[in-house]
């Protein structure tokens, strides 16, 4: 088994992620000038998602773990995504 | 000054061993967060569904301002505690302890701005079933529900923040009170992801609540 563990971001790289996460922000506050429609919440959420991948990656180290990591990584987002797809299936086909 | 342990716990095979055991368990408790504030996002879109026209309304009524600036000053806490880990990690005790002091301030910080909103909505009366004045509204039972989950969702990541900072600022007290003790660097892994999990839980409240709102 690997022992990636040891390595993790650089000093510099964090700053990077840091730099990118408000670009990131600026975006997001600059979308509500854009033009509104169903897309727009679509959007938006997708900025957040490019937020949280960021710090999952490179704040909580997720790519300096091995591959088996993400199991639990993603495991509450795959429940999560069962909650919503059987909730939805009921509230959309009434 | 304490500082990380360079000894192994007893109960694993060697020190990688032992912080990815920390990393793993601390991911499935966060697991079980996900699902915890996820039951919060899904009523929160199933009523959104219901009832556009005075989520719009409601969300329109909060400071984008604050808003926005809670989310930097969050994002910025985040760099803080992930310097800080990799400083402690590297026995550069006050770097580490410095950033992470910062990151729990920072954190105060976002408590008394949301705070500041929460007392902005008992000036206006926009408390949902306490004193909620329905008359600023076009759709005021739709506002009513939108207030409803303001609170509750910003309520309870509020205190996972309070959490947070009592975690990260008694790990800094530790640090600094006890000198010659050691601690387990897994410690400082699950106090950082931990917080790191705030700042996102945070990063899909803000548009949710502030940005999606015409």
């Amino acid at each position: 088994m690997s022992h990636p563990e040891e390595e993790s971001p650089s000093n510099g790289l964090l700053l990077l992620v840091l730099a990118g996460l408000m670009m990131l922000l600026v975006v997001a506050f600059s979308l509500i000038w854009v033009p509104h429609g169903w897309w727009s919440p679509v959007l938006a959420m997708t900025v957040a998602a490019a937020k949280a991948l960021l710090i999952i990656v490179y704040f909580m180290r997720a790519r300096y773990h091995d591959r088996s990591s993400w199991l639990f990584i993603f495991g509450g987002l795959f429940w999560l995504g069962i909650l919503f797809t059987l909730t939805f299936a009921d509230y959309l086909t009434r | 000054m304490g500082h990380l342990s360079q000894q192994v716990h007893e109960a694993y095979h060697d020190a990688p061993h032992e912080k990815r055991t920390g990393y793993l368990g601390m991911w499935a408790f966060l697991s079980s967060e996900i699902l915890f504030f996820g039951a919060f996002f899904l009523a929160y879109t199933v009523i959104r569904s219901y009832h556009l026209e005075g989520f719009r309304e409601a969300a329109s009524e909060l400071s984008l301002f604050w808003g926005t600036l809670n989310t930097a000053v969050l994002l910025v806490s985040s760099y803080l505690i992930a310097f800080g880990e990799k400083a402690l990690e590297a026995r550069k005790m006050k770097a580490g302890l410095w950033s992470w002091g910062c990151a729990a301030f920072l954190g105060v910080v976002f408590l008394a701005i949301k705070l500041y909103e929460y007392w902005e909505k008992a000036h206006k009366h926009h408390i949902p079933g306490l004193d909620f004045k329905a008359e600023d509204f076009e759709h005021p039972h739709s506002a009513e529900l939108f207030q409803f989950l303001y609170f509750s969702m910003t309520g309870l990541h509020a205190f996972h923040l309070f959490v947070g900072i009592c975690w990260i600022g008694g790990m800094v007290w530790w640090f600094r009170s006890r000198k010659g003790r050691v601690i387990q660097p897994t410690y400082v892994t699950c106090a950082a992801l931990y917080w790191h999990f705030v700042d996102l839980v945070w990063v899909f409240l803000y548009p949710l609540l502030y940005l999606i709102r015409a």
